[in-house]
Parts: structure tokens; sequence; C-alpha cells
């Protein structure tokens, strides 16, 4: 199975200041490596019996906030909120994350066709459960 | 109200030389701090703890220490993709004397521990004063 970011898009992120700070005491290497340059919300997928789950990492949403569709073996999960990056600037003595707009794609291949996708926002990460497609044995005849 | 975050144990400066592991460790739980007239409210993006798995404290008079503790994961299942792992972590802030150190609350919400440290009565902010020109 593959699952594939068919594309995603978030606007530069608040944690710039310490990715520069870690810039300088790290090789790139490390920095290439890390979640600093990771701008998108993190993700796991896992395969269970009969579920796949996918759980996305957004701390600070509400569950109203999200959006989820399947549509062609494509699930997408948007977050859509009113962005507060400029929000009473001068209160904020450290800003190393806030929530934004992101998008994030999965292809789902086999999976999720036909089922009812469940998902539910807890501890700050969102659960998405498809169903597996049971493959029937077909028996085939030979003329 | 000063605060200075450094990992357990470590200087500023020492942390440069510090194994990668200790700095991943730091920078892998972001830190917002906002000042308002009567508190500072400290938010910690911790997705994936509950209540119990958070315990704060006051160390040496001046030091709020947060900890996180993860239980052994027992995920099962394969996993197609792996970008996040919780892992146990430990942030010391170095709080100063403004903050009165008898009221400091904490919530957690939807993966954001919030916690509040109300300021003593003489750090409060004032209101601009407007001084008339004659």
């Amino acid at each position: 199975m593959n699952l594939i970011n068919a594309y995603s898009f978030l606007p530069i992120h608040a944690q710039l200041s310490d990715s520069i700070d870690a810039l300088f005491s790290r090789s790139a290497a490390e920095v290439v490596d890390s979640d600093l340059v990771n701008a998108l919300p993190r993700a796991n997928v896992i395969e269970k019996e009969d579920v796949l789950r996918i759980d996305v990492v957004a701390p600070g949403y509400s569950k109203e906030d999200f959006e989820i569709t399947v549509d062609e073996g494509l699930l997408t999960v948007r977050a859509k909120i009113e962005e507060n990056i400029g929000e009473e600037s001068s209160n904020w003595k450290r800003r190393e994350f806030f929530n934004s707009c992101f998008t994030r794609v999965f292809r789902l291949e086999k999976y999720g066709r036909g089922g009812e996708v469940k998902a539910a926002y807890e501890k700050g990460i969102l659960s998405i459960e498809i169903p597996k497609m049971k493959e029937k044995a077909r028996s085939i005849e030979i003329s | 109200m000063q605060v200075i975050t450094r990992s357990p144990n470590q200087s500023r400066y020492a942390m440069k030389r510090a194994p990668k592991r200790v700095n991943d460790f730091n920078l892998s739980i972001p830190v917002n701090l906002k000042e308002c007239d009567d508190h500072f409210e400290l938010q910690l993006a911790i997705p994936g703890f509950e209540r119990e798995q958070i315990a704060i404290e006051f160390k040496e008079g001046d030091t709020l220490v947060i900890r996180g503790s993860v239980k052994k994961n027992e995920e099962t299942g394969q996993f197609h993709q792996q970008e996040f792992v919780p892992r146990s972590f430990e942030k010391a802030f170095t709080v100063g004397d403004s903050i009165d150190k008898e009221k400091i609350s904490a919530s957690i919400s939807q993966g954001v521990l919030i916690i509040n440290l109300q300021k003593r009565e003489e750090a409060k902010k004032e209101a601009p004063r407007t001084i008339e020109v004659f």
C-alpha cells in the first residue's frame, strides 16, 4: 500500500526563530531530519485488523475546524480557522506554535470504498478510521 | 517576569554540545508565553497527553518544572507511516519575583496545556498615564 501526500500547503511557521537557533547548534543533516522543517501537522497511519487509522496531530483546534472528505480514493483533511498570527502581537513574549489552516491528503487505494469513515478529535489528535474492504474469494471458471 | 526555558541540568550554552537527543527533547514541546495585564499565560503543545500524565511543581523556589510521562506504547497494528511518537518530557522555567507563586493554575484542552501565572499586585501593569503639557 502506498500513502502519498498528494498536495499540501501551510503558511510559514512561527517556529522559524527556533529553526534558526537550531541551525547554529546542529548540523544541516540533523535539521533536515527533524520536525523543524516539517511545517505540516504530523500524521501516523496504522493498519489494524479491520480498519486503517490515520492520526493527525493538531493540538488546540476544535472539532468544528476540521473538514474530512473522501473522494476517488483520496482522503482529505482540512483545517479551516481564522488565522490568529498577528493577534495582540505585543503581548506575546514567546511564540513557538499557533494554529493555522492546513490541508493534508492521503491516498487510500483499496481502503475506504463503501464503508463508513469515522473520525474523533481528542487530546489534540484527530483520529480517522477507515474500514478495510474485505476481498471476497472468487472462483474462476475454466472454460 | 523573566521566563528562561532550559532543559534540566543544562545551561543555555551547554546545550550546544549536548547529545542530539537532548536537543530534540527540548524542541519537541513548543511553548507560547503571553503577557496580560494581571497574569502570564504559558501554553505548551502536548498532543496525546492526558491530565493524569502531567505533573507540575516548583523546585528551588523559582523553577517551575512541567513533566509529562508516557506509558509504554501499546499500539498494535502495522505502521505505514509514523511521524509522531509521544515521548516523555521535562521542561523547566525560571519564574521571576513578579509572579505570585501561590496563584498558579493549570488546565488542559485538546492537547494544549495552559498555565496561568498571576502577577503580584505591585507588578500589575498600570494603565497608561497621560501627562498634561502646560
